[in-house]
């Protein structure tokens, strides 16, 4: 029996989108898998060892140091490349499990409805109510700071958003008659959401994701200025801000501009990207044209 | 002198995929008095001609030519503060759908008074005196002039949108589909008050409708639209008796009926036409059984053929003559 | 020749509880309010003909439709589908293997086709769900000769567009395609054309018609325009607030209506013919908005012009009172 195939075609969808969405598309990805390499291929990509300290201490950017030196005699670009892996692939994991497990539940409380639903409901509600900062500092008060305690913090905060998008897109769709007509022709459930439903989905995930990760971002960076990140020496842009704070009126202007600037390229980037997939995903317009 | 003189009157709607055109120069006349049917399918233009009367074209479209007569003056020539004393008091309508039409969040009895007081500078307890009497008029009970529109029925949002669009004595109504949405015996209860409501109030009616059995138990002419234009305009015996355009026949020709004998319905092959780019010549030409190459290369003009039956068709009499 | 009979209907009642939410339902003292969408009806299709349910919106047709199709299932009374209880299918298995027998078009054909779907996958799917065809090319084939029987042609320019691409009538006959892909011997229309262009409508109630002959199907037609019913089926019922009233052959119930409301919905239909008029529809009032207050004994009575003392007390029986002709209505049967 052959495959069954949907027609959802990304390339078709991409030509179709309007000027201002594809530009968004492409420079907000471009940003992103820049930002990635680092966080995969960052030590290779480093031009020094981040924790390598050296005597020349609060050296401005040089042809040495493109990006200048921290007060241990670390080199700033370094630690920012590096940093990535921790302030980006945090939110990374953070935002794909909350991801996984707000599909799953979603998508089962929308669909099948009844008590699962209201129990899923309740519990998503309870969690929702508090800002995801606070289950980070639980964690952190508990458990000590770490990277995998503030990714799995993060990502219970996210968890009912995803979960309450996932389940009233789900609820939406469910009732439309092209569903209804699924079942009469003899689809089973799993077919109905997996060819039917799914595709509802995948116009929100690339959003989802993509905001995600900027929040997580900045989540991560905040907590590092807070002091309450992963603990130094490992580089990140939150924490290496707010040492470099300390400096500043020395006139290290570059300790706090650089790690600054690397947050606003990811958020940047994030962002751009989008909004733009956005255009180019979302249903309606596809229609118009 | 008529009532209204529609002449040569184009109304198109400029969207990103190009001009289209709706009403593509449509003329014709109603008395005083009389009651018109304006037939067609989904697209004809005969929803936007409508609007155009009491220039409420939305946007994106614009009337841009033609003439639009009502009582010897030209309507479209209207400054802002003519047309809107000619919306209600002269010319008013009932929309489409009276779901959607009536306000959910106030009392229909203030919404019926609204235009009266607007209009009439009358103060509001002799306004809502009025639409209490209205009320009765259309056959609700006048108690209900306290309620809100989702405490009515379908066929009592109906009355209620009759109501309002009488709330000034006008001179002419123009209904909209007003049965579309309704159920069969509660549309003939909204037909017949509509029917009776002309005698009473001497009113000169519009009717919107793709339904030709509503017109031919209700009005004393029928005009049929296809694709932005006219096709045949005469009075209701005539053209159920003989239709001259090919379009008009087979349009008669789909509705079943549930007396006299069953008959073998034939619908009409192939789409409705494209507005933005319709065909060259008569646009009914791809689709009609009867053309010739003439048909496709010149636009037919409305002429009229015999006193009062109008139709644009190169062949008409061909046609007649081959039947 | 007696026809089999192809779906007996017993009984047949769907009640829909219509209490508030979780917690109501739990801490409410108030009785059960039920919405009761069919109430007790019964009536037979036999194989080969089509049979109509003619009402107004509210009187449980479409309801009635869904639960013969088993999508949603009785609260009383049962449904018998080729000698075999539908309740009885209870797998998975079961229910899957009922698509091929039965199929269902639907009245906005807009609606009732993904748009995720081009349509060489929209009508490819329900061949593989049941694994019918082996091949793409056996696909492909089959596909083609259904949409060539059903008029979607030039099939090569319909097949990669998506639904939105489409005109209404098309639509429709995609909708019409993929039901018969799978071969049901049973087929049920709802309203397959009340949204459709006049002159599009016949094209596709004539394309019904003769697929039925072609595919010697048995249908079940529900509409609210009973000027179709009358083109289209060989029995009808009618129904109002979930009964039943009338039943019997089109023809003899359109030119002789014995139930006051089907008499009423006779005469209120608007004819293409000027010469006829329409009289005085004997008629009162409108159905009760509130659909789950329903009034006692025969729900007309209210509305009744003949309605006499007994009405409000009993509710009557449908009763035989001609060969084939079955009329539920005191006035008539004592």
């Amino acid at each position: 029996m052959s495959k069954m195939k949907t027609g959802y075609n990304f390339v078709e969808l991409f030509k179709a989108a309007p000027r201002s969405a594809r530009i968004m598309v492409v420079i907000g990805a471009s940003l992103n898998l820049l930002l990635l390499s680092f966080v995969f291929f960052g030590p290779y990509m480093a031009p020094y060892d981040p924790l390598e300290m050296t005597s020349e201490t609060l050296s401005a950017p040089s042809s040495r140091h493109l990006l200048g030196t921290d007060n241990l005699g670390r080199d700033l670009l370094s630690r920012l490349i590096v940093g990535a892996r921790y302030s980006l692939g945090i939110s990374l994991v953070a935002v794909g499990l909350s991801l996984v497990v707000g599909l799953l539940l979603g998508s089962a409380s929308g669909f099948f409805g009844g008590n699962l639903d209201r129990i899923l409901m309740l519990i998503m509600d309870a969690l929702y109510i508090f800002p995801s900062f606070i289950y980070v500092l639980i964690m952190v008060v508990v458990m000590g700071p770490g990277i995998w305690q503030t990714a799995f913090a993060l990502s219970i905060g996210r968890i009912p958003y995803n979960f309450r998008l996932i389940r009233s897109l789900t609820i939406s769709v469910k009732e439309r008659g092209f569903i209804e007509a699924q079942k009469v022709i003899g689809a089973d459930n799993w077919h109905i959401i997996r060819h039917h439903i799914a595709p509802y989905y995948l116009s929100v995930l690339f959003v989802t994701v993509s905001l995600g990760m900027a929040r997580g971002t900045l989540a991560i960076a905040g907590l590092g200025f807070l002091g309450l990140g992963v603990p130094p020496p490992t580089p990140e842009w939150g924490t290496d801000l707010a040492s470099g704070r300390t400096y500043l009126l020395s006139g290290a202007w570059w300790l706090v501009i650089f790690p600054g600037f690397f947050v606003l390229i990811a958020m940047l980037g994030f962002n751009l990207f989008s909004e733009g997939i956005d255009t180019v995903m979302n249903p309606t317009v596809r229609r118009l044209k | 002198m008529s009532l209204l003189e529609v002449k040569n009157l184009k109304t198109y709607f400029f969207t990103p995929f190009g001009k289209v055109k709706a009403v593509d120069d449509i003329s014709f006349t109603m008395k005083k008095g009389a009651s018109l049917g304006l037939a067609g399918e989904s697209g004809c233009g005969k929803t936007t001609t409508a609007y155009s009367l009491i220039n409420l074209v939305p946007l994106p479209g614009r009337i841009i030519g033609g003439e639009i007569n009502f009582k010897g003056e030209d309507i479209l020539q209207y400054n802002d503060k003519q047309t809107k004393d000619l919306r209600w008091k002269e010319i008013s309508m009932v929309f489409q759908g009276a779901m959607a039409s009536l306000n959910p969040l106030f009392k229909i009895g203030n919404q019926i008074a609204e235009p009266i007081i607007y209009h009439e500078q009358i103060d509001k307890n002799d306004a809502m005196d009025r639409a209490r009497e209205l009320l009765e008029l259309v056959g609700i009970e006048q108690s209900r002039v306290d309620n809100y529109p989702w405490e009515l029925s379908g066929g009592m949002r109906q009355r209620a949108m009759i109501a309002m669009a009488l709330a000034c004595y006008p001179t002419l109504l123009i209904a909209d589909e007003p049965t579309t949405a309704l159920d069969v015996i509660v549309s003939a209860q909204v037909m017949d008050l509509i029917k009776d409501l002309r005698k009473k109030l001497d009113l000169s009616m519009l009717l919107i409708t793709h339904d030709i059995s509503v017109i031919a138990q209700t009005c004393d002419e029928l005009a049929i639209m296809y694709a932005g234009k006219l096709v045949e305009k005469t009075d209701v015996p005539s053209i159920f008796d003989n239709p001259l355009h090919p379009y008009s026949h087979a349009l008669i020709r789909a509705f079943p009926s549930i007396k006299g004998d069953k008959k073998q319905l034939t619908g009409i092959d192939g789409n409705p036409s494209d507005l933005i780019d319709p065909p060259p010549g008569c646009r009914f030409a791809p689709r009609c059984p009867f053309a010739k190459s003439v048909c496709s290369q010149e636009d037919p003009l409305l002429e009229e053929v015999r006193n009062g039956h109008y139709v644009a068709c190169h062949r008409w009499e061909d046609i007649q003559n081959e039947r | 020749m007696e026809r089999k009979i192809k779906v007996s209907v017993q009984n047949l009642e769907k009640y829909f509880d219509i209490r508030g939410g979780f917690l109501e339902s739990i801490f409410s003292r108030s009785e059960q309010r039920y919405l009761k969408a069919v109430d007790g009806i019964s009536f037979d299709i036999k194989e080969g003909e089509i049979f109509g349910l003619v009402g107004e919106s509210g009187c449980g047709k479409t309801t009635t439709g869904r639960l013969i199709m088993n999508t949603i299932k009785p609260t009383g009374g049962k449904i018998i589908f080729e000698g075999e209880d539908l309740a009885n299918k209870k797998t998975n298995e079961e229910q899957k293997a009922l698509a091929l027998k039965m199929q269902m078009i639907f009245q906005d054909p807009y609606e009732y086709l993904s748009p995720w779907l081009n349509i060489k996958n929209t009508l490819g799917e329900p061949l593989r769900i049941h694994e019918l065809v082996q091949t793409e090319e056996e696909e492909l084939e089959t596909i083609t000769k259904m949409m060539e029987t059903v008029g979607l042609t030039p099939v090569e320019m319909i097949l990669p567009k998506y639904s939105y691409e489409l005109s209404g009538g098309q639509r429709q006959r995609v909708l019409i395609a993929r039901a018969l892909l799978l071969d049901p011997s049973f087929l049920v229309a709802d309203e397959p054309v009340s949204m459709l262009d006049v002159s599009i409508r016949v094209g596709i109630l004539n394309l019904l018609l003769d697929l039925k002959e072609k595919f010697n199907l048995t249908g079940l037609f529900i509409t609210h325009d009973i000027a179709v019913s009358r083109y289209m089926c060989d029995r009808i019922g009618v129904m109002y607030l979930g009964k039943i009233v009338e039943m019997g052959p089109a023809e003899k119930i359109i030119s002789n209506p014995i139930h006051p409301y089907t008499k009423a919905l006779i005469t209120a239909v608007p004819v293409p013919d000027p010469k006829i008029e329409i009289g005085d529809i004997p008629i009162e009032g409108r159905i009760p908005s509130n659909a789950m207050d329903l009034p006692t004994g025969c729900r007309f009575h209210p509305r009744c012009p003949v309605a006499k003392e007994g009405c409000k007390d009993k509710e009557p029986e449908l009763v035989e009172i001609e060969p084939d002709h079955f009329v539920s209505c005191h006035f008539n049967n004592d």
